[in-house]
């Protein structure tokens, strides 16, 4: 436990498009091969070897978290991700994207790309449900448009609805002293867990995760808020968000494509005019393999996904904790979220050299993200 | 007195990188650096974005040292090669009339040509104290990214004339060659081969980074010196090896020593190898 205090000690904050920084310097220091470990079970959940590539291999099945996640104490259940929660962690990191969504994404830019007003083809825009925004997949697709399109802001048009923004801001829920007490003890890092006073609970972190990658399209693309239709007389949140968008779609005389990875959502939007619903298929469980081979971009979104999840997590080289990682902490503000900020806690003078060009590059103000792919 | 020269053209980062990486891997900074360009309207406003980048990196890597007024703006009328080769030959030989003196040709930006008259300079004062430095970028969508933002192990920082001296150099067979040779190319355990081969390097006197990557080619193996560089930490913190800083004209380097652990693990690590071609333990 000394040396977890230890480690807490000395941190910075580092913004995920800073982050390759400490990789290159675990890297220069030889630490490239660690163990990860979560801060609310404790378990080692990967080991990962950082070379041209990284290697994550799983060391945790998906039922092991579902065991563990029983021998809780009720009251505290619900701040442990349970296995569909940790599953959702490679999902959201973009570790399928490729494989089972890259197409979906692609036939549609292309049909985007060929539209020639000239003759006549209508104006084509996108729009998410809710729970493609939960499951990040517009900073999923970012690279493949960077790609295509260099510097944002890209030249694709996002229809936005005010009823998913709406559900993607249910992120009021904070732990309270009483809650933490609750947490420490079970946990078996305590002194991790104090940090997260007044910061988001599970639920509402994942949320406010969603939100933030809703904010982030709007950041990147040409979009509308369109408002969700009052009229309908429910509380039937899918309803007004279709409704809300085939009004547009009439107004503006569009065609649209809507995604989601709900079922229920597509079989309703289907039968519109110009508006083409496209399911997502959820990937199954028996999908996740034990070994991934991904790129140091990647696992920043990993890393990134990881620690919000879990509030924190342990890095350790040769059966020693050298680094905690947090996504909540005290104090953690919007503009932390916006900038996808994690909280490097370190002893290693590694934090020192990267103090070192983090004032460099701050100096200078790069306003601009980089034009990196990641 | 370390002199930089490098030619600002139309990639702010292929001028600011280099110097980066270089105040970075040796934790001091050039003394004065030239910034040779033309007066195009689009260079000079890369001339000021270097400088902002520059002032930055050397203010903190020189812990407040560096000098503004060191950071030169040489301009020169056109890049034809004529005007490029005589430009190079007037700041060397003033840069040089001092003894101390030590030059870096940076020939990451600029043209072909003036890459081809950098190396021409490097290799003709091969006494007087120039490096030709070189950062090789692996994955071109890194080109407008500042260097501590960019996978450390996609970029190298490379003294070319150096490598270019040992990788062109054969290697006497009877220095590299071993009974065992057949053995490692089938071992599927990377970590622990590459480890197996940098002792053995070292052993065999091959005791610098470069020429360990030499003597993995000539055992058909492929290492990045980042790679490298950090299994020699490892191997130097577990007291395989000591690391010595030697001076020369050109650059400081590092030669790497056996601390007579090195003998035991090759032997131990090659009937491990052996066990599994017999058909014992996979590796």
């Amino acid at each position: 436990m000394n040396d977890i205090n230890n480690i807490l000690e000395n941190n910075i904050l580092l913004n995920s498009n800073e982050f390759v920084m400490f990789f290159n310097e675990l890297f220069l220091d030889a630490k490239h091969h660690l163990i990860i470990k979560d801060a609310l079970y404790g378990l080692e959940l990967f080991d990962i070897k950082i070379s041209n590539q990284v290697e994550i291999e799983i060391l945790i099945d998906l039922d092991r978290i579902k065991q563990n996640k029983r021998n809780l104490p009720i009251n505290i259940q619900n701040e442990f991700p349970n296995k569909s929660r940790f599953f959702e962690i490679f999902l959201k990191s973009g570790l399928f994207f490729n494989k089972y969504y890259r197409g979906s994404f692609d036939h549609i830019l292309l049909n985007m790309d060929q539209v020639n007003p000239l003759n006549g083809d209508l104006p084509i825009a996108i729009s998410f449900d809710t729970n493609l925004y939960f499951n990040q997949f517009f900073s999923q697709m970012y690279p493949m448009l960077l790609e295509r399109y260099g510097a944002p802001r890209f030249p694709i048009k996002f229809l936005m609805s005010e009823g998913v923004k709406k559900e993607l801001t249910r992120y009021e829920k904070k732990y309270k002293q009483y809650d933490i007490n609750d947490l420490k003890n079970v946990v078996k890092y305590p002194s991790i867990i104090e940090d997260f006073f007044n910061q988001s609970k599970l639920n509402s972190r994942l949320w406010h995760l969603g939100h933030s990658d809703f904010l982030k399209c709007i950041g990147n693309v040409n979009y509308k808020l369109v408002d969700e239709d009052i009229s309908v007389n429910s509380n039937d949140m899918d309803n007004k968000i279709i409704n809300g968008l085939m009004k547009e779609i009439k107004q503006q005389n569009i065609k649209l494509y809507i995604l989601s990875q709900d079922s229920d959502f597509i079989a309703r939007s289907r039968g519109n005019k110009n508006l083409v619903a496209k399911f997502l298929d959820k990937i199954p469980y028996s999908k996740l393999k034990q070994l991934y081979s991904i790129s140091w971009e990647k696992l920043v979104r990993f890393i990134y996904t990881l620690s919000v999840t879990f509030g924190a997590i342990i890095l350790e080289v040769k059966g020693k904790p050298i680094i905690v990682i947090q996504g909540i902490w005290r104090g953690k503000k919007l503009f932390h979220w916006e900038n996808e900020t994690m909280k490097i806690c370190s002893a290693n003078n590694l934090l020192g050299k990267i103090k070192k060009d983090l004032t460099i590059l701050r100096n200078i103000k790069i306003e601009e993200r980089v034009n990196w792919l990641y | 007195m370390i002199t930089w020269i490098t030619t600002v053209g139309w990639s702010p980062f292929a001028v600011i990188n280099p110097i980066w990486a270089y105040c970075k891997e040796n934790e001091k900074t050039p003394d004065k650096i030239f910034l040779l360009h033309t007066e195009n309207m689009k260079v000079l406003k890369n001339v000021e974005t270097c400088k902002k980048y520059l002032n930055e990196i050397l203010r903190e890597y020189s812990h407040n040292n560096f000098k503004e007024e060191n950071l030169i703006n040489y301009q020169i009328k056109n890049e034809t090669y004529e005007i490029y080769s005589i430009a190079m030959k007037k700041l060397i030989e003033r840069e040089l009339k001092d003894e101390k003196a030590k030059i870096i040709i940076d020939m990451t930006p600029g043209r072909k040509y003036m890459s081809a008259i950098n190396m021409f300079y490097g290799l003709k004062s091969l006494n007087n104290s120039i490096q030709v430095l070189y950062l090789y970028l692996e994955e071109a969508k890194y080109q407008k990214v500042p260097y501590p933002l960019t996978p450390i192990i996609k970029n190298e920082l490379i003294d070319i004339i150096e490598s270019a001296e040992i990788f062109s150099k054969d290697i006497t067979i009877d220095k590299v060659k071993d009974p065992n040779d057949e053995i490692i190319k089938n071992i599927s355990d990377i970590d622990l081969l590459r480890k197996f081969l940098i002792l053995r390097a070292i052993v065999k006197d091959f005791p610098t980074i470069t020429k360990i990557k030499k003597y993995f080619l000539a055992k058909k193996q492929n290492i990045k010196s980042i790679e490298l560089r950090q299994i020699l930490k490892e191997l130097q913190e577990d007291k395989y090896v000591s690391i010595t800083k030697v001076p020369n004209k050109k650059q400081n380097f590092f030669l790497y020593k056996n601390l007579g652990k090195a003998d035991k693990f090759i032997d131990d690590t090659m009937k491990k190898f052996k066990s599994r071609e017999e058909g014992g333990d996979r590796i």
